[in-house]
């Protein structure tokens, strides 16, 4: 993985993270903050993953298992909040 | 080529480095840690960090809506969770957080007492860091009686009866400063003053004393001596804070799931009424401690010795670095200390479950010592195993193992001396049970107990004696058939 391509992961993450920010923005906090709660998590992970994808030193030090395991993980909890 | 490098910089690092030249905050502080320290067991210490700050947020904005009064704490408690936007997932959040401090706690403590991170020079770090943890779990006992429910007063109350076997002079001022003139209102109140005021300043003076520590003795080593290349210091800024903020943002996360998930549900309100029929048992970090208080021997006049005993335990917990005062940190050359700390935790486990699951019932004596004995016996025979097997000299070849497999066979080719070895181990069981019933249980003679020694002892040696001779039996014939 080159680092254009990382940054470019990285960049593509940042979107989705704005995007879920978005549809937690029009969400009703009352009756939907569980919802909200688990958008949050998804946010985070993301944050998570960001970081990691953009600060790694070398192409080498990247795991894959844990993009995997991040990406499972974001897609899980975007599937329960939309549940 | 420095130009060429400024300009390559990142605009934030950029940033930082404006602010960091003019106030010299990474000249005097955040030394670069080691890199053997990017792993985020090196880091509970800093998680527990961010879960009191996020305690903090939190139970400040919880705070504008509650009222520290008996008749409106838990009508505001429960206007928060169920009228104010995002209340229930802040309120729930203020709990699970306040969970994972006390268990991130927890870990850190017996990362710290197994890896000896405590020793010379750090001996101060580890008695601070102990009381931050004793604070941590009076900041959880404090905050508990906030809302006002039935079991959380109910449970409190009975904490501070427990402390009633104190000497007067000691429980008056103590009591005194928990409950005031002992009303409901004076109660709530100062529960609410320490939970928000005085264990949160002490904490934060304790955090900022700890952190000055740790930036002068920096991180310690591995337990097990540092490996090539692991003494390479990295930048604080931004490897060690990007490294901080992805495992702070992905616990924080893992705490707003179960919050979302497990929204919390208030027990009933208080009131004497409930109380009366409420079964006391408090929250799961002191289970283990009120497990101990149900021990049949330390009811009624021993209460004052099982108090006597957890505080010695807490006392000699904290000044561990100063009884074991070898300089070996590794732990696989400390085997007295790590099965000592194992068996702490074992035991600490064992009791949680054992409160869970029996509320309010007193444990007998002869149950105790088979389930405390027992566990620290399993304890003991594991961590020896995992010795032996660690300071092996070479491992199992495949024949060893083949042999060991079909000594499984021995049993079935002498069933005679299996025979009398279950016969033997059914009398040596026998006795024991009865000796431990009779040791616990008033009332048996002296001959019963000497005679049941006594069939004891005769049981073990012969099991010893007809063992022997099985093995020495095997590995004749493995010589013969050689």
């Amino acid at each position: 993985m080159s680092y254009n391509l990382r940054r470019n992961g990285a960049l593509a993450l940042v979107i989705v993270c704005i995007i879920i920010a978005g549809v937690v923005w029009t969400m009703n906090p009352i009756s939907q903050q569980n919802e909200i709660g688990i958008l949050l998590s998804a946010e985070l992970v993301g944050f998570s993953m960001i970081t990691y994808l953009y600060t790694r030193p070398s192409d080498e030090a990247i795991s894959e298992l844990w993009l995997l395991i991040g990406m499972l993980t974001l897609a899980f909890l975007i599937g329960m909040a939309t549940l | 080529m420095n130009e060429n490098k400024e300009e390559k910089q990142h605009p934030i690092s950029r940033l930082i480095n404006f602010f960091d030249e003019r106030i010299g905050f990474s000249k005097t502080f955040l030394k670069p840690p080691p890199v053997h320290t990017l792993n985020p067991f090196a880091w509970l210490g800093a998680l527990a960090v961010l879960a009191f700050f996020a305690q903090g947020i939190t139970g400040v904005l919880m705070m504008l809506y509650y009222v520290p009064s008996p008749d409106s704490a838990y009508q505001s408690t429960t206007n928060v969770i169920q009228k104010i936007p995002m209340g229930s997932l802040l309120e729930t959040f203020h709990l699970y957080m306040a969970y994972a401090m006390i268990l991130i706690v927890f870990m850190h403590l017996m990362r710290n007492y197994f890896g000896s991170v405590g020793k010379k020079p750090r001996e101060m770090m580890w008695v601070v860091g102990f009381v931050m943890g004793v604070l941590t779990l009076g900041q959880a006992l404090t905050g508990y009686l906030l809302p006002w429910s039935v079991l959380s007063k109910s449970a409190t109350d009975v904490f501070i009866g427990t402390l009633g076997v104190l000497p007067p002079q000691l429980f008056l001022p103590v009591k005194y400063l928990l409950t005031g003139t002992g009303s409901d209102a004076q109660e709530l109140f100062h529960f609410f003053v320490f939970h928000t005021v005085v264990i949160p300043f002490t904490l934060f003076i304790l955090i900022v004393l700890k952190l000055y520590m740790y930036e002068i003795h920096g991180h310690a080593p591995p337990a097990s001596g540092m490996k090539k290349g692991q003494e390479k210091a990295v930048p604080f800024f931004w490897d060690a804070t990007w490294y901080m903020l992805m495992i702070g943002a992905a616990f924080v996360a893992i705490v707003i799931v179960v919050s979302s998930i497990f929204p919390l549900s208030l027990p009933p309100e208080y009131s004497p009424q409930a109380a009366a029929q409420a079964v006391v048992q408090p929250d799961w970090y002191f289970l283990w401690l009120y497990q101990v208080l149900k021990f049949q021997f330390f009811a009624g006049p021993n209460e004052p010795l099982a108090i006597a005993l957890i505080t010695l335990f807490f006392i000699v917990l904290a000044l561990i670095p100063f009884i074991d005062r070898k300089n070996e940190r590794d732990p696989m050359k400390r085997p007295w200390y790590v099965t000592l700390g194992a068996i702490m935790v074992a035991e600490i486990l064992v009791l949680t479950v054992w409160g869970y699951l029996t509320p309010g019932q007193n444990a007998p004596t002869g149950q105790v010592i088979e389930v405390m004995g027992g566990t620290a016996a399993i304890v003991i025979l594991i961590f020896i195993m995992a010795y032996r097997w660690r300071s092996a000299p070479k491992r199992l070849s495949v024949e060893e193992v083949v042999r060991t497999v079909r000594f499984l066979k021995v049993p079935f080719e002498n069933r005679g001396p299996t025979l009398l070895f279950l016969i033997l181990l059914s009398i040596g069981s026998y006795s024991m049970a009865s000796l431990v019933t009779a040791i616990t249980v008033p009332g048996y003679s002296l001959m019963y107990i000497i005679g049941n020694s006594l069939l004891l002892g005769i049981s073990l040696y012969a099991m010893a004696k007809l063992l022997r001779y099985l093995v020495v039996n095997y590995e004749m014939a493995v010589r013969n058939r050689k």
